[in-house]
């Protein structure tokens, strides 16, 4: 296994090129977190079962722990550092921080980029909608309300009301 | 022993932004599994494949003919147990009885358990070369059921567990390690005089705490011997004490940096991995990291008792609670670890009642041990004693809160473990309940409603905080307790109420067990009154300081100096509490500013900082009440719940989002323990559901909004008034959710979790029963 | 004279006898009087407990004292998550 020629990938994430090496077996959230530094992505369970872990795959909301790196080849990649302009929080940050919308913050990283691809995808979006959308987010500490009533928010504020 | 306390803040009791905000949002905060370092290698988990067996050989050679496996370990590692006990935070441990858990000892008793162990230069390689490693075993019969681990003639999981609390002392081992029983009053008089008496047999499950990271730690150690652990913890000075004994390492030896924490709910507040990863780095002399899976976790880290409670009550006609009488018995897994104790004590605190019997039994099976999984004991007899409690205010035709004023403990009613009550406030708990518009309104056919109330006796124990003025008058507060849900918020209020200065001013971190002095685990719901104490202690130390040096330079006597608004005043104005500089100088008195008096720390004296020390010993208990609305699908059994409430006496609110944040999770926990979560072993002793797949815990679809109402009614030992929150929520939901469900399903089900197809069977069968 | 409640536990080594009074005003004193009137009581049990004194539980209660009517509790020690 640890002979295995490694593969060359080159891919942008959070709009910088990026290139790395991997093992062909290795996950997206292995690499990131590993290989890049990028340890905001989280892994909970390795399973696709928690959420933790979300990345942005050109657009699109995906488990990076079901991801095989060598699959990024040639696409953009967003994580959790990405998603805020320099210097200043985007407003699903803000407003989770002003909502109390975390306790451990393990969960957090993955709200961000599931809440981000929800708001772009549906900038309005009913409780209910919120709720289904972030399903597949575990968060054991909140009870959730926090988090929907930050999205909820963050949804009215990006909508500029 | 009642003392001053404040009532009026200027900045406890508002909701800042909490200061490690900004990092846990971004991705920036590091959680144990984050930490890479320069020669890092990394530890993987030989575990039993089987419940119960005799380790009979473990043979490391293939795996270490792999390039790059660079150490191997196992319990010939680590000293003998014997007979040690250790100080652990609240209660001693026996190190026999967490030692096996981090590395089995001759015999493993679950699935799981943790038999050997290596390091290598990659991930997979420490996969390959744990599967390479020959662990012989000679397999015995295990027991997973707690009734039959009871009997007499079951299969012994320990030959020297011998039950306490038993006269005379048995002389023959037994898979009942303690038998606790207390009582008052006369229970079969209790009884005589009951107009009617309800008794029922409830059951919950083994269940696991279910937080998302996975434990996580790097370990480094050098030429000098000296051990540093990074790695996600309850508590560092914890896992320092832990590992010292479980290695036999000096603890002097050591340095543990407490990473950010995801999650714990009592889960971490012991070691798993930590020991091991000591000496797997001590024996390659490289750094190592180890990273539980998910797998891991369920399996091989301590969950919550499963227990079965039968409950007898009586009461008279008019509604008064004349008899309770408890008896349960408690699934703890495979080694003694005490749940028991709090259940038996505290199942019943919440009713003033003259006759209580309460008994119970621990057992050990096949499974992981089990550890603290927020008020530790509690949660599994509540929900036998609040659903009795429903039922009868039922066939009382009272109503379920009025019952509950009528027989609720107040100031001065005693325990039943003698312990008078001080302030409390469970009555106003009950009021704000029955006045929220939740209780009156309406429900639909098909609906049901259950309420419930609970107690927590909550903790104190020991910490330190340390508090350093800057040059320019900002302050960092250091404190040793890991921020698992605002506490460095918390700390921050606090000390700015007692400087008087803005609370964005003040800079709180969780330190090294080098950089502060000693404390308990964050756990025990202690950390906001404990810790807060220190730190309150170490402002106020702090502020005579400052006091002491205006009056230096001012040339007056200290008492003639008063600090107020954040600074110090001369001649003071009597009264103006938190004045402004302009208001001060307007009357003619003289100011120095923190800043002011921090630029001239050096020529009075030297720099300011204070220490403080502490043990608190004034926690106080919280009561908690949860209102849930349920209804229930008939074609397939599943459980919508509609609507939530929940009310709690806090105490003072430090930060009260924080506090509806601990109100809500441990209400949604316990939802879920309630209709879900479950510990599902198969015929050969393995846990079927080892992932969050199987293992399912409550999603955000599968909820309500949870409403939250906090009451305050001061601890009256404590200077700002704070009680202690986090683990009573966890209590009422089970009985809340359980008797709603039966309600509007028309079941009497009693046999956690209600699951859809335990609730379809039972609706077929009510059905059947009615046709 | 205090008055003394005994856990059930301390119940097994004092013939079932629940409540006592002690002219004992520390804790430590408290000791030495459990243990003279109940020589099948040891040092090791009384220090599995934690004290309430006057409804204030305290976990490590060496140094303690207490008044001529305090009501004095001994509890096993709870741990909590
Ligand atoms: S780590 Fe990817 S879903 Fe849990
Ligand atoms: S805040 Fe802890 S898991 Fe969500």
């Amino acid at each position: 296994m640890q002979s295995q020629r490694k593969t060359h990938v080159s891919t942008t994430v959070n709009g910088e090129p990026r290139e790395f090496l991997c093992e062909p077996h290795q996950v997206l959230s292995d690499v990131l977190r590993n290989t890049l530094n990028l340890t905001g992505t989280k892994e909970g369970c390795n399973t696709g079962d928690c959420g933790a872990c979300s990345v942005l795959l050109d657009g699109t909301l995906v488990c990076s722990c079901l991801v095989l790196a060598a699959e990024v080849e040639g696409k953009g990649v967003v994580t959790v550092e990405g998603i805020g302009e320099e210097g200043k929080l985007h407003p699903i940050q803000q407003k989770l921080l002003e909502h109390a919308g975390l306790q451990c913050g393990i969960c957090t990283p993955g709200i961000v980029i599931a809440s981000r691809a929800l708001l772009e995808k549906n900038p309005d979006p009913s409780e209910t909608e919120v709720r289904y959308w972030l399903a597949g987010n575990l968060c054991r500490c909140t009870g959730y309300d926090k988090i929907i009533r930050a999205v909820l928010d963050a949804g009215a504020v990006m909508r500029g009301q | 022993m009642n003392m001053n306390v404040k009532t009026e803040f200027k900045y406890v009791g508002t909701r800042p932004i909490r200061p490690d905000g900004p990092d846990k949002v971004t991705g920036r905060a590091r959680y144990g599994a984050d930490l890479n370092v320069q020669g890092m290698i990394y530890g993987h988990i030989v575990r039993s494949p089987h419940a119960h067996a005799k380790i009979k050989s473990i043979d490391f050679s293939a795996a270490c003919k792999l390039p790059g496996v660079l150490a191997t370990m196992s319990a010939d590692d680590l000293p003998e147990p014997g007979d040690r006990k250790i100080p652990g935070g609240e209660v001693e441990m026996a190190l026999k009885t967490f030692s096996p858990v981090v590395m089995a000892r001759k015999k493993v008793l679950y699935h799981g358990q943790a038999v050997a162990a290596v390091a290598a230069t990659s991930p997979e390689l420490a996969a390959e070369a744990a599967r390479l490693v020959k662990v012989e075993y000679e397999v015995l019969p295990h027991i997973m059921d707690m009734h039959a681990a009871a009997r007499a003639d079951a299969p012994l999981l320990h030959d020297d567990v011998y039950t306490q609390g038993v006269d005379p002392a048995p002389t023959t081992p037994s898979n009942i390690p303690t038998q606790i029983e207390i009582s008052t009053g006369d229970i079969s008089k209790g009884f005589a005089e009951a107009d009617l008496v309800v008794e029922r047999t409830y059951f919950v499950p083994m269940c696991h705490q279910g937080y998302i990271e996975p434990h996580a730690c790097v370990v480094q150690t050098d030429e000098n011997g000296k051990v540093d652990i990074w790695c996600s913890t309850q508590g560092a000075f914890m896992v320092r004490t832990l590992t010292a004994a479980v290695t036999g390492i000096d603890i002097g030896r050591f340095k543990v940096t407490a990473s950010e924490i995801g999650g714990g709910f009592g889960g971490k507040t012991t070691v798993y991995l930590e020991p091991v990863a000591v000496v797997l780095s001590l024996k390659s002399g490289r750094p190592v990291k180890m990273v539980m899976s998910r797998d891991d976790v369920f399996r091989a880290t301590g969950p919550a008792a499963a227990a079965e409670t039968r409950v007898k009550i009586g009461v008279t006609r008019d509604g008064r609670i004349t008899a309770i009488e408890t008896d349960i018995l408690m699934d703890c897994g495979a080694y003694t670890s005490h749940p028991i104790m709090a259940g038996v004590l505290f199942n019943s605190a919440c009713y003033r009642c003259e006759n209580v019997r309460s008994f119970g039994r621990e057992v050990l099976t096949n499974k992981p041990r089990v550890y603290a999984y927020r008020a530790p004991g509690i949660p599994q007899p509540v929900v036998a004693v609040e659903c009795v409690v429903n039922e009868i205010a039922e066939r009382l035709n009272m109503d379920p809160i009025d019952f509950r004023l009528l027989n609720a403990v107040d100031e001065g009613d005693v325990m039943a473990i003698g312990i008078p009550f001080q302030a409390i406030g469970l009555k106003q708990v009950l009021q704000e309940a029955k006045a929220h518009p939740h209780y009156t309104a309406e429900l639909k056919a098909g609906q049901g409603r259950g309420v419930a109330v609970a107690f927590w006796i909550n903790a104190g124990m020991q910490s330190s905080a340390t508090i350093n003025v800057s040059e320019d008058g900002s302050v960092n507060i250091l404190t040793g307790n890991p921020d698992i849900g605002g506490s460095r918020a918390s700390m921050a209020l606090m000390a700015a109420e007692v400087l008087g200065i803005p609370v964005e001013t003040i800079r709180p971190s969780v330190v090294d067990t080098d950089s502060v002095g000693f404390c308990d685990v964050t756990g025990g719901s202690r950390t906001t009154l404990a810790t807060g104490g220190a730190v309150i202690k170490a402002a106020e130390t702090l502020v005579k300081e400052l006091r002491k040096r205006a009056a230096a330079i001012w040339s007056l006597d200290i008492e003639e100096v008063d600090w107020t608004g954040g600074m110090a005043v001369a001649k003071s104005g009597t009264g103006l509490e938190n004045m402004n500089r302009e208001d001060a100088a307007t009357r003619g008195d003289k100011t120095l500013t923190l800043a002011d008096l921090a630029a001239r720390a050096g020529a009075t004296g030297g720099p300011l900082c204070a220490v403080a020390s502490h043990n608190a010993h004034n926690a106080a208990p919280s009561f908690a009440l949860n209102i849930c609305d349920a209804q229930v699908d008939r074609e397939t059994g599943k459980v919508d719940i509609l609507r939530y409430t929940c009310v709690q006496d806090a105490g003072k609110a430090i930060h009260p989002a924080y506090v509806e944040g601990q109100m809500q999770g441990g209400a949604v926990q316990g939802i879920g323990w309630a209709l879900n979560e479950e510990y599902i072993f198969n015929e050969q002793g393995r846990l079927d559901n080892p992932g969050f797949l199987d293992y399912r815990i409550p999603v955000a679809s599968d909820l309500p909004m949870i409403d939250t109402v906090i009451v305050e009614v001061p601890n009256p030992l404590h200077p700002y008034g704070v009680r202690g929150v986090g683990e009573v929520p966890i209590a009422p939901p089970m009985p809340a959710v359980v008797t709603a469900v039966n309600r509007a399903a028309g079941t009497r089900l009693c046999h956690l979790p209600l699951s859809p197809p335990k609730l379809l069977a039972a609706i077929e069968a009510a059905e059947a029963g009615t046709a | 004279m205090a008055r003394v409640i005994l856990s059930a536990d301390m119940q097994r080594y004092t013939d079932g006898i629940r409540e006592i009074t002690v002219s004992a005003g520390k804790y430590r004193d408290l000791v030495t009087e459990l243990l003279q009137r109940f020589p099948g009581m040891n040092e090791a049990i009384v220090a599995k407990h934690a004290l309430a004194i006057d409804g204030i539980i305290i976990q490590t209660p060496l140094l303690e004292t207490f008044g001529e009517d305090s009501e004095l509790v001994f509890v096993a020690r709870i741990a909590g998550g």
